[in-house]
């Protein structure tokens, strides 16, 4: 492998591009229009501009992603996670194209994809799936006897689906009609594949997922499980590992039936076999993700794997350097996603101009970020703008130690969701480790809960003041500085420019 | 200096002189000893009764965003003492008058004796320090009166342009 194109931007296209140095590995990154200013760029040793703002006549953009590794010289291609990272078509282009794709073949991405084919290839390895249907149903009176066969409540899902698109909870027979209408009609326009299927509904499952590696000669390893239940509208917010509801046990179990399972799909590089884990400790086969995954530094930090890295080892077609038992988990780490999202206003996208940004810092504290003060988020992607990131000796640690963390940071100028994780990670139930998917519903729906203290008010209406006051050489104010109360922010438009 | 902010929408009286280090601060009658620095633009450390708190401060039109340890406040700016440097252009108060926001040069001026404006409406830019500060009037209504123009200097608080008011 001689250098590496980077497809993707933001704070895992800087992951990859710091992986890449670390190697000595060559690598430049491709940006949009709207990225020209993107950290990704400044912190890339090449970039090449891709295309326009939108999504679709850039980043994936397969044509111009493929122009762009010939122009830099690149022999390998990192599609990151979304955007072209498991597009099978885009790794069966860079195949025939002969370009290293990051990740599994174009054949096993495509066999996950599926996940009624994913379904039959996991029973036929005794992986246990969910109970439900092999195969759509061909007519209504089918999904009925499917349905009642199962036992109510149901899942009505998308074979093609994801992130939740198309899944409708079913409790009662009369509703089974009208649901699986509606899921064929989403997935038909979101996947292009009307094929839907019926599961049995695991009530108040976790989810629970094993980071996998595989080489190109026959080995995989599982690198311990990450608990990701605590998810909003499907999307996961917090992440950590060990699950406080997995013990040795039941890890060494799942564990086996991940690298089962990824063997199963002819799976090679970095993966994820997803779980859903029921109370009474059963856990079903979800999906596989053929990528590098958002939660990936949770792993990275207990065992002291760099998966990015081994991607590239893996891809460069190097053997594992190590096997199962020289594995372990060591202490306890949690990741919060902070989204440029507003928790007071329905979770909308904020974008704009961050005028101010504070980084944590401190022993086991990793921030993963894609931003930078000054920089104006752009509305035209996905609205993730780091990664925080605590290890500590145990979960309470970790606990404490993300509170701490999330007080930290500071990002003013846009709305993020940082004051709903500090509730999240500070919230009783989390506490207690009852962190079953349903967790934001039962304990966050009434976010801020917590009137706030007379204290804190006073400080914050002491600082506007003082914000506003002054031209003033007092309290070791430096003229050069802050010469004008207008300053109190670098690079904004005092009344304007928002 | 006194302001009327309005938090968690109730109206609160602040009242402060912050030409020392150590200052009292008074809300709504009650007064704070504060020992208070400005780190840099946005970070404002403060000590009371030895207490540390650096909270972090962003501005936005007739706003201002306070991070207290992770707690963030919105802030609204009603309309302060008018011998208040900023009064005219955080785009909630000042009446009238547009005065310069700190000593620059004026680089641009938007409006003409006669033109209607509205509250918002981009009246002069003034840069000092190689950044420029685009102030807004604060009412709707007609310019009167225009003192500046491109290239003057101007002192802080000068009058550079005179709205009057609509009714």
């Amino acid at each position: 492998m001689k250098k590496i194109l980077i497809v993707n931007r933001g704070e895992i296209a800087v992951r990859v591009v710091r992986a890449c140095r670390d190697m000595g590995m060559p690598s430049a990154v491709v940006y949009s229009d709207a990225d020209r200013a993107s950290l990704h760029v400044l912190e890339a040793d090449e970039a090449i501009r891709i295309g326009p703002a939108p999504a679709l006549e850039s980043y994936l953009n397969i044509d111009a992603v493929i122009e762009a590794a010939r122009k830099v010289g690149a022999d390998a291609i990192h599609p990151g996670y979304g955007f072209l990272a498991e597009n099978w078509r885009f790794a069966k282009r860079c195949e025939d194209e002969g370009l290293t794709f990051i990740g599994p073949t174009s054949d096993a991405l495509q066999l996950v994809a599926d996940k009624i084919r994913s379904r039959e290839t996991m029973l036929a390895q005794d992986v246990p799936i969910i109970p439900g249907m092999m195969s759509s149903g061909k007519d209504m009176d089918e999904y009925r006897a499917k349905a009642a066969e199962m036992g109510y409540p149901v899942l009505v899902k998308a074979s093609a689906g994801g992130g939740g698109k198309g899944m409708h909870v079913v409790r009662e027979e009369g509703a089974l009609e009208a649901a699986i209408e509606a899921s064929s009609r989403v997935a038909a326009s979101a996947f292009g594949d009307d094929t839907v299927y019926i599961e049995k509904l695991i009530e108040r499952p976790r989810h629970v997922e094993f980071q996998v590696l595989a080489d190109t000669h026959g080995n995989c390893v599982h690198l311990f499980e990450r608990e990701c239940s605590i998810q909003r509208r499907h999307q996961k917010i917090v992440e950590e590992s060990p699950s406080p509801a997995v013990d040795h046990e039941l890890r060494a179990q799942m564990g086996d039936t991940a690298v089962r399972a990824a063997k199963a799909c002819g799976y090679t590089n970095a993966g994820t076999v997803e779980f859903l884990l029921d109370e009474d400790g059963s856990f079903y086969f979800l999906e596989v993700n053929a990528r590098i995954q958002v939660e990936h530094p949770v792993t990275e930090m207990v065992t002291g794997v760099d998966l990015v890295r081994q991607q590239i080892l893996i891809a460069s077609g190097e053997k594992l350097d190590f096997i199962q038992a020289d594995l372990s988990q060591t202490g306890h780490a949690i990741e919060c996603r902070i989204y440029a999202e507003d928790p007071r206003s329905s979770f909308l996208p904020s974008s704009g101009k961050i005028a101010l940004f504070r980084e944590p810092q401190g022993p086991g504290v990793r921030h993963d970020c894609g931003i930078y003060e000054g920089w104006e988020v752009p509305v035209h992607y996905d609205p993730i703008l780091s990664k925080l990131i605590v290890h500590a000796e145990d979960r309470d640690a970790a606990r404490a130690r993300m509170k701490r963390a999330l007080k930290d940071m500071s990002i003013l100028g846009i709305a993020t969701c940082l004051e709903y994780l500090a509730d999240i990670i500070d919230n009783e139930a989390y506490a207690a480790g009852e962190t079953q998917t349903d967790f934001i519903e039962k304990h966050m729906s009434d976010w801020p809960s917590v009137a706030t203290s007379e204290e804190a008010e006073h400080l914050a209406l002491i600082a506007a003041a003082l914000s506003l006051s002054g031209p003033s050489s007092a309290g070791g104010v430096v003229e050069e500085s802050a010469p004008s109360p207008w300053d109190t922010l670098g690079g904004w438009r005092v009344g304007g420019g928002r | 200096m006194e302001f009327e902010f309005t938090l968690n929408g109730e109206k609160r009286r602040v009242s402060t002189d912050a030409r020392r280090p150590s200052t009292t601060v008074t809300i709504d009658g009650s007064d704070y000893d504060v020992d208070w620095s400005r780190i840099r633009d946005g970070v404002i450390s403060l000590l009371l009764d030895g207490r540390s708190h650096t909270v972090h401060v962003a501005r936005a039109d007739g706003e201002i965003t306070v991070d207290v340890e992770g707690q963030h406040f919105v802030v609204g700016t009603g309309s302060r003492d008018d011998d208040s440097a900023v009064a005219a252009g955080a785009g909630g108060g000042g009446g009238g008058t547009i005065k310069a926001p700190m000593p620059g040069n004026v680089v641009k001026v938007m409006v003409e004796e006669g033109d209607e404006v509205t509250v918002g409406t981009s009246i002069v830019v003034v840069e000092a320090m190689k950044m420029e500060n685009e102030v807004r009037s604060g009412v709707d209504g007609t310019v009167k009166k225009v003192n500046v123009a491109a290239g003057d200097s101007v002192g802080t608080s000068e009058v550079m342009v005179e709205i009057e008011p609509a009714e």
